[in-house]
């Protein structure tokens, strides 16, 4: 007796079950519907570059569409982060570097050619992941080698094939300089350097290049403070940095379903150089202005909106 | 067995950078604890004596005590800029209390009776203190200046971080990458140091007991 009621406790429950389970994929399916009104989710790094670009892609594609932008997903996190989202669908567009697609999500060997890796991304991002990437913006954001501009301008040095024949001079940079083969001792191998060490954290590499306790440094080359301290990047004239350069990545259903996206970014490409991005990123990490602001600002100045 | 026969083949590989780095570990160490002692023992002494300030002079030394060592390294930059000077400066600003609260501890425990008996038999303010309340207080005070020791040459890792060269370099560099042969090279003449110090600022104290007869 005690037994078959049991069995049917049981029976409720799995009945009670299916219903939620059925009732849960129900409420799954709710989102995809309010997408087919025309709702796009921006997303983008943590950083002033991601900012920037991701509200420039939101301020455009919702100036220029009648599609809706969600812009809560502007400022979510890396690369890690962005690209399962992508794949899963919970994210729609968001701007990407090149060299990180290739060597990160797509886990390649380093290429040098610029155009090679964007091409070769583009395939296999179609390929594997059903993500477009829309054409490059125009500048690269990569490792680079910054100098103090009146020591560069005196030394006579351009290029980092300069930097070897001015041997004696220092470099500073982190725990992971000297020992990453992708930063020093690859760039010894390739220019054939001999820069003196000086190891601070990676916080205070431009201070510490300010103070003169070095010559040359490690950087980002669209880092905004390279404005603030007047620092020029040398030309990496043997191509020894991987290629890093700015897209758009955008789900391939949205751009089938929503074409108007890409005409809408267009302007964009090709159009932002280093130097652009450099100024961008120095409002908003040196004058501390708002990333939105920013992006309006630079747009209007282009007569985009 | 073959790990440390790599790590042996580093070690002679990099000998000359090891024993460089050492001699700067040892410096900013040594003239950042001597400094924070040398002025930290003089302050507790003179806070001693006013017992109203000296809650706050200790209570200052102990929020200073618990500024993040890179945000410490951080607050300086924009004052002494980076290399060996604000990481010594910074040595100072840790030793300062246990050294200053030891110091003051130390000279209250000293029994009143023992002063008021010194001060009977006609001693001066400075024979009291030297003769009497200090050698009393020696162990106290010396037990937070071997801590100190310790501390600062722990602490000097940091001055990798700024550009004071030390053991620190191969440390920061070793765990980035991931690379124990570095990260031990470092770790072993930091702990030894450390030991070092400890030892030998053990044997100075019973040296002073010694002397002062107690």
């Amino acid at each position: 007796m005690l037994k078959s009621r049991k069995i049917i406790y049981l029976l409720l429950a799995v009945f009670v079950g299916s219903f939620g389970l059925l009732g849960g994929c129900g409420t799954k399916e709710e989102p995809k519907e309010s997408k087919a009104k025309g709702k796009v989710v921006v997303a983008s790094k943590q950083y002033a570059e991601g900012y920037i670009l991701g509200h420039m892609a939101a301020i455009l594609i919702e100036e220029k569409t009648d599609l809706e932008v969600d812009k809560s997903k502007i400022g979510m996190g890396a690369t890690e982060i962005l690209h399962p989202a992508m794949v899963e669908g919970q994210i729609d567009l968001y701007p990407e570097y090149t060299g990180t697609s290739w060597m990160v999500v797509l886990k390649q060997p380093v290429l040098h050619d610029r155009d090679e890796i964007y091409e070769k991304t583009k395939d296999s991002y179609k390929e594997e992941f059903n993500i477009v990437c829309l054409p490059p913006l125009g500048f690269n954001n990569t490792f680079a080698i910054a100098m103090p501009k009146e020591k560069a301008e005196k030394l006579n040095i351009k290029t980092i094939s300069d930097l070897a024949d001015h041997p004696g001079l220092t470099l500073v940079g982190d725990s992971t300089t000297w020992t990453r083969p992708d930063v020093y001792p690859g760039m010894k191998k390739a220019y054939g350097l001999d820069l003196k060490k000086k190891m601070v954290d990676t916080n205070f590499f431009y201070e510490a290049l300010a103070q003169g306790q070095g010559d040359v440094t490690t950087c980002f080359s669209t880092d905004g403070r390279l404005k603030k301290y007047g620092f020029t990047v040398l030309e990496d004239d043997k191509s020894f940095y991987p290629h890093y350069d700015g897209m758009y990545v955008v789900r391939a259903e949205v751009l089938e379903k929503y074409p108007e996206i890409k005409e809408a970014l267009k302007p964009l490409f090709g159009n932002i150089d280093e130097e652009t991005m450099i100024g961008l990123n120095y409002q908003v990490e040196v004058e501390k202005k708002d990333p939105v602001e920013v992006a309006r600002e630079f747009l209007k100045s282009q007569k985009l909106i | 067995m073959e790990g440390i026969i790599h790590f042996f083949q580093y070690v002679c590989e990099t000998w000359g950078e090891i024993a460089r780095l050492t001699g700067q570990h040892a410096f900013l160490a040594v003239i950042g604890a001597v400094i924070g002692i040398f002025t930290a023992v003089p302050l507790g002494i003179f806070i001693s004596r006013r017992p109203r300030i000296s809650e706050y002079v200790i209570d200052i030394a102990g929020v200073l005590y618990t500024i993040p060592s890179l945000a410490m390294l951080g607050f300086l930059l924009p004052f002494i800029g980076l290399g060996w000077i604000p990481a010594i400066v910074a040595l100072v600003i840790y030793s300062w209390l246990p050294v200053l609260r030891n110091t003051c501890a130390g000279l209250a425990s000293v029994d009143p009776a023992v002063k008021e008996a010194a001060m009977g038999m006609g001693a001066t303010q400075s024979q009291l203190l030297f003769k009497v309340e200090l050698p009393l207080a020696l162990p106290v005070i010396m037990a937070s200046v071997r801590t100190v020791a310790v501390l600062t040459v722990g602490v000097a890792t940091l001055g990798a971080l700024v550009g004071a060269g030390g053991l620190g370099e191969l440390i920061f560099s070793g765990m980035s990458m991931m690379d124990n042969n570095m990260l031990i090279a470092g770790t072993i003449p930091v702990t030894v140091m450390a030991v070092l110090f400890d030892q030998s600022l053990g044997y100075m104290e019973r040296r002073l007991q010694i002397k002062f007869g107690s």
